[in-house]
């Protein structure tokens, strides 16, 4: 409660500490599983329960191991979201950075050697905690515990430098030992869903955040040339830029043993924070020289599963028969590939979960492929929630090992295609076709464009607008004399149809209906520009 | 190295020399790829291969029984006619990656036994009605052209284009094979003469392997149409059912379903067909490679907790061996027939490999005790099975009820000397006389069953059997009448006490064992004899030289199989440094922001803190105070503020790939606002 009186916030200075309930449930679990003690009594609940439960695999052992007891957060002060959130984040890290660098970098080192300390000893010692106010008593007694450790495998962020040595060492005998290469993957903190939080978060009915704009700014958002010339220029601190470069050569060294696992009829999906492109290419650069390759960017915007299909009958295959139905495509190319076993195609997918290809059908084509013999699928994943795409069966078609491929490479072309609030939205493309095509027309046809495109625009605020019925625009032409029968109308209209300046659209009841396919903004834009012309 | 990236194009094909043969040449074998020059690549592809070939047998034995009704159904169903389509329901449980092999199994018994002329469709592939019969007939016509007409080998002519399928053809085709008066019998040479010895008419079976993801208004028309031809093509249906029944009634509303007749198949529970893969492929003496107890413990919890799937069980197994081949030359020993030839081959280098393992230790003599492993890990697999036996149906089961169970304790540590292990002997001294002796019974027989692989060892084992056999003998020549006499002499034993030490001890003594008869006493040496045996066999197999070579205990492969999208996504932004493992970003705990942090990971940070929406103006205020905190000063109420453009690239790109890795979208509720997908942090 002191800390709450004092006005700082240090919520992130306090330390997670469960119940004391909690803990020993936790203390009762860790032992029974790790199976020191059969029979473990605890105050409340019968141990018999407990251990029926164990047995018959009530909770899987391994899956779940988590080391730290869920929900632990209910049990602290929570902070509300609120306004100042993120003003009081920035105080806060200012705060900690003008501390006394020698006192943080202790406290940072002392942290991060309980850490190990606590990771590694869990399975034995269930009262080691992630928090720093009890870590003193705590090492002194245990100083076994501290011995073992350096024996674990794990320690890798530890600036000791006899540790360091040792560690070296190890590696060298690895490196050694695995022929395939194996990589000394970083330690993976589970990450779990706590689902308490979002109850938390969505309690809050109001939205409480500022009214402030972009607009505030000199410059509301930046353009995407703009943007990527910026970038460009760009340039990252030579430390990061070496750790980048350690991180990928990590990833290269994984290629033989792709290869191996792909042979195998294991696919591989590649996953982790920043651009995968790069692996993927350095890998059919270097691997994949002399062998068909089908390389498929999956974030590009106008993708469909048919242009892959394709891409591998038609140009690949050079099949002559091309059916119309995606499955029938499979078919055939699960016979070519069944009769040519020696031919190994290499279909490497850029994020396979990309806008297009998201569907069900897409996923269903694409794991049918993978699982084909010959055919070896590389994909990599970036969305959050990009696994639900699969289900069960797809899963198990798809075969898939799963690769951390951090590369904290920035998402350059994938976001390419993207638009975002940040980025000024132009729409110039459209306006100048749009102005382009204009220009070509006779009088009467851009009087009956301005009229369509008129009606449109009054009709915005319409939710439900199918657009102008052709009857109505029939009789408002004649009215202008701009045309003289109704299939005069219907060949100028059709030139606006190709060039998808207008769309017919039926409605229910079998009216014909003219929509021009532009948002509303550009039309307006485009309608003044007309007027002031005229 | 060319980048690919066009903004006219999504896919691109490198053929890279490869053309298509104009000769149409059928390459069925596997070409070696580039590592089957390698010693450790040659022992696991062959221990590979059969596992595969054991797996494949019992595959059709697990089905077997199923099978067995269900074409004994088939063939009733085709004797006389009915008014109603005979259709099957396949329960076949949610492991649906494993149906695949349970129905091609079935698909071949009817085209063997029943009849040739079966069609599996796959719901998902069919959207409308007009598709699936389509496929189903040309599944039928053409399919089976090849295999009753062996004289027609030209396929071009006789194959009826698919658009032109339907139902009328199929009649034609199937009354052309069966009725002689079909107007479509010409008189083809020899073909209708070979026909009329052949008067039965097959069924026409169509297998449906996932009644769930079919379109329900499809199949509904399917049957009702195929009802309307019950007369003339005698139509079965086989439905897969992944869920219940239930799925079956929702599917098929009465009108529909009145035109079937159903009969409920159920299919064996997917973990007793993984026990019997386990007991009968993977933990016999064949075969050499095993699992560690956390890496068997994931997998079985994977099974039981994510899929239920034995195939895909057996493809984790398949990894965990590839992935324990794969550390070099020392792991080809990782077999029992041929260790000495290996290690013949090996080079300089291999040996000192060899000699690195960490259990190598104190060890001098390589090749004797490596002999006298290979011994022990083998031959204790039986071993397992008998304790198995013993311990399965014990009350609270304090050592699992499966032996898969048994297994990952055993892989573990050392059972003998475990609580677990003493409590089921204390529990085994409980039982009754029948029960002990038909257990001891089944054990032998285990022993009978299992004809030692090395002669050492046999030895042994003939002895040990034999002296069971004894213990068998003596339990059953035991009577019961005994007990009484026995009972009452411990009784007068007891009137002939001289002092009260030996009082005390003699009454503790009945009260422990309150009638000492004979069976008790044959038990308890019974006990201590298996006991013995077990403690010397079942020892912890970490503590045995060489054991790496036959144990995979990775449990990194983890992230190799189940994958940890999310968490490692989660880990790079709220920490980088432990993928960075730089000094610059070592952080105390999460909530810490470093400016030397890389951008998307500050903007992630400090979207933490935020509710549903997000302001991006203050967003971008924020992040441009950590990474220049100077600039801050000038924050005065001038209306236009000027942001260093660089800063503001930064900050976009942050948040566009933060949308593009879907934690935050664009909102349209307040305006310059982003809605925040993920919640908590």
């Amino acid at each position: 409660m002191a800390e709450s009186l004092d006005g700082t916030p240090r919520r992130s200075q306090r330390l997670r500490k469960p119940t004391a309930k909690a803990l020993e449930n936790k203390y009762v679990k860790s032992l029974a599983r790790s199976g020191f003690v059969g029979n473990i009594s605890s105050d409340s609940d019968s141990s018999s329960n407990e251990d029926a439960v164990m047995e018959e695999h009530g909770t899987p052992s391994v899956l779940q191991n988590r080391d730290q007891v869920q929900g632990d957060k209910i049990f602290q002060f929570q902070t509300r979201k609120t306004k100042k959130s993120l003003l009081d984040k920035v105080k806060q890290v200012h705060e900690s950075n003008q501390k006394t660098p020698q006192a943080l970098r202790n406290k940072i080192k002392k942290a991060i050697e309980h850490e190990i300390l606590s990771e590694t000893e869990s399975d034995q010692d269930p009262y080691s905690d992630s928090g720093s106010e009890y870590k003193e008593t705590e090492d002194s007694s245990s100083p076994s515990d501290k011995d073992d450790s350096s024996d674990s495998e794990r320690s890798d962020s530890s600036n000791d430098s006899s540790k360091m040595k040792r560690k070296s060492v190890r590696l060298q005998n690895t490196v050694r030992n695995i022929k395939l290469g194996k990589k000394v993957a970083p330690v993976a903190k589970k990450y779990t869903i706590r689902t308490d939080d979002y109850f938390s978060n969505q309690s809050t009915k109001k939205i409480v955040t500022s009214d402030h704009t972009l607009d505030k700014l000199e410059t509301p958002r930046l353009a995407q040339h703009e943007l990527q010339k910026l970038l460009k220029n760009m340039k990252l601190s030579d430390v990061h830029q070496n750790c980048m470069n350690n991180l990928f050569k990590q990833n290269r060294s994984m290629f033989a043993k792709w290869l191996y696992v792909l042979h195998e009829n294991f696919n591989i999906l590649l996953y982790g924070l920043g651009s995968k492109k790069n692996v993927i290419d350095k890998f059919q650069y270097e691997f994949l020289g002399d062998s068909p390759v089908v390389v498929v960017n999956g974030f590009f915007p106008s993708l469909s599963i048919k242009d892959i299909l394709d891409g591998i009958i038609v140009d690949l295959l050079e099949v002559k028969r091309n059916p119309a139905n995606v499955y029938e495509c499979c078919d055939i190319i699960e016979q070519e590939f069944g009769n040519r076993m020696n031919t190994h195609l290499y279909l490497l997918v850029h994020n396979i979960d990309g806008a297009m290809l998201r569907n069900n059908k897409s996923q269903s084509v694409l794991a049918r492929l993978a699982n084909v013999e010959n055919i070896h699928l590389v994909a990599s994943i970036d969305h959050i929630n990009g696994p639900l795409i699969w289900d069960h069966t797809k899963l198990s078609k798809f075969n898939y090992t799963w690769w951390d491929m951090t590369s904290f490479l920035p998402y350059v072309n994938e976001t390419s295609f993207e638009s975002s609030m940040m980025i000024q939205k132009s729409g110039e493309f459209a306006l100048s076709s749009l102005r382009n095509v204009f220009l070509s027309l006779t009088t009467n046809s851009k009087g009956i464009y301005l009229i369509i495109l008129k009606y449109q625009l009054n009709n915005a605020k319409n939710q439900h607008y199918e657009g102008l019925a052709f009857k109505d625009l029939y009789s408002s032409c004649r009215e202008a004399f701009l045309v003289s029968s109704d299939l005069a109308l219907r060949a100028q209209l059709s030139e606006f149809v190709d060039h998808k300046m207008v769309k017919f659209k039926r409605s229910i009841d079998g009216v014909e209906h003219l929509v021009i396919p532009i948002s509303n903004s550009l039309l307006q834009k485009f309608l003044d520009e007309q007027t002031t012309q005229i | 190295m060319n980048t690919e990236v066009s903004v006219s194009k999504g896919v691109f094909v490198n053929k890279n020399g490869f053309t298509r043969a104009t000769k149409l040449t059928k390459i069925k074998k596997k070409e070696d790829n580039a590592f089957s020059n390698h010693l450790w690549y040659k022992t696991f592809s062959s221990q590979w291969k059969n596992i595969e070939a054991k797996l494949h047998i019992i595959n059709s034995e697990i089905f077997a029984s199923t099978l067995e009704d269900l074409l004994k159904f088939l063939q009733r169903s085709c004797e006389h006619k009915l008014n109603e389509i005979p259709s099957a329901a396949l329960l076949t449980g949610i492991n649906m990656p494993d149906h695949e092999a349970q129905f091609s199994t079935l698909t071949k018994e009817i085209k063997e036994n029943v009849s040739p002329h079966c069609v599996t469709l796959r719901g998902q592939d069919y959207h409308n009605l007009k598709l699936l019969i389509e496929n189903m007939i040309n599944g039928f016509i053409n399919d089976e052209e090849a295999e009753i007409d062996v004289f027609v080998d030209n396929e071009e002519t006789s194959n009826i284009k698919k658009s032109r399928c339907n139902f009328s053809v199929l009649q034609a085709w199937y009354e052309n094979l069966y009725m002689n008066d079909s107007i479509l019998n010409y008189s083809a040479t020899g073909s209708p003469k070979k026909r009329k010895t052949v008067p039965n008419r097959k069924v026409l079976v169509v297998i449906i392997p996932d009644l769930e993801n079919f379109n329900y208004t499809v199949i509904q028309d399917f049957i009702l149409i195929a009802h309307s031809y019950i007369n003339i093509l005698p139509f079965v249906l086989i439905f897969g059912i992944a869920t219940s029944l239930d799925a079956l009634h929702r599917a098929l509303p009465y009108h529909v379903s009145s035109k079937t007749s159903i009969k409920v198949f159920r299919s064996q529970p997917s973990t007793i067909y993984l026990n019997n893969v386990l007991e009968n492929v993977l933990f016999t003496e064949h075969c050499p490679f095993s699992l560690g107890g956390k890496v068997f413990n994931l997998f079985t919890d994977i099974f039981l907790f994510y899929d239920l799937s034995v195939t895909g069980f057996i493809k984790n197994f398949k990894y965990a061996m590839m992935e324990h081949f794969s550390q070099g030359n020392i792991s080809a020993l990782c077999c029992h027939d041929n260790a000495e030839e290996i290690l013949k081959n090996f080079t300089e280098e291999d040996f000192e490999n060899l000699r690195r393992i960490y259990s190598f230790r104190d060890l001098v003599e390589r090749e004797e005790s490596y002999k006298k492993r290979i011994q022990l890990l083998t031959d204790n697999v039986y071993l397992k099975i008998c304790l198995h036996v013993l311990v399965k149906d014990l009350p609270k089961t304090p050592l699992g009820k499966q032996v898969r169970e048994l297994y990952a304790t055993v892989v573990s540590k050392s059972i003998s000397k475990s609580l677990h292990f003493k409590e089921c002997f204390q529990l085994l001294d409980f039982q009754s006389k029948d029960e002990f002796s038909s257990k001891l019974k089944s054990i032998i027989g285990i022993i009978e069953n299992n004809p030692p692989s090395n002669k050492t060892f046999s030895k042994e084992q003939i002895s040990i059997k034999e002296k069971l056999l004894g213990f068998l003998y003596d339990l059953e020549s035991i009577g019961t009448s005994k007990c009484v006499i026995e009972k009452n002499a411990e009784e007068i034993a007891l009137g002939n006490v001289s002092n009260r030490a030996q009082l005390k001890e003699s009454v503790i003594k009945m009260s422990h064992i309150q009638s000492k008869n004979e069976y008790v006493k044959l038990r308890g040496s019974i006990l201590d004899y298996l006991q013995k045996i077990f403690e010397e066999y079942l020892i912890d197999c970490n503590s045995l030289h060489f054991h790496e070579l036959f144990f995979f205990n990775d449990i990194f492969i983890q992230n190799q199989l189940i994958g940890m999208h999310r968490s490692a996504i989660h880990t790079a932004l709220n920490d980088p440094q432990t993928y960075f493992q730089c000094s610059c970003c070592e952080i105390q705990n999460e909530d810490v922001i470093l400016p030397t942090m890389p951008d998307i990971s500050i903007a992630y940070k400090l979207h933490l803190e935020c509710g549903k929406m997000i302001n991006l103006y203050d967003w971008l205020q924020a992040f441009l105070s950590i990474l220049d905190p100077a600039g801050e000063d000038d924050d005065g109420d001038n209306k236009n503020r000027r942001v260093d453009p660089e800063l503001q690239a930064r900050f976009t790109q942050a948040i566009v790939e933060l949308e593009y890795l879907g934690f935050i979208k664009t909102s349209k509720r307040k305006t310059d606002h982003v809605q925040r997908l993920t919640w908590g942090g």
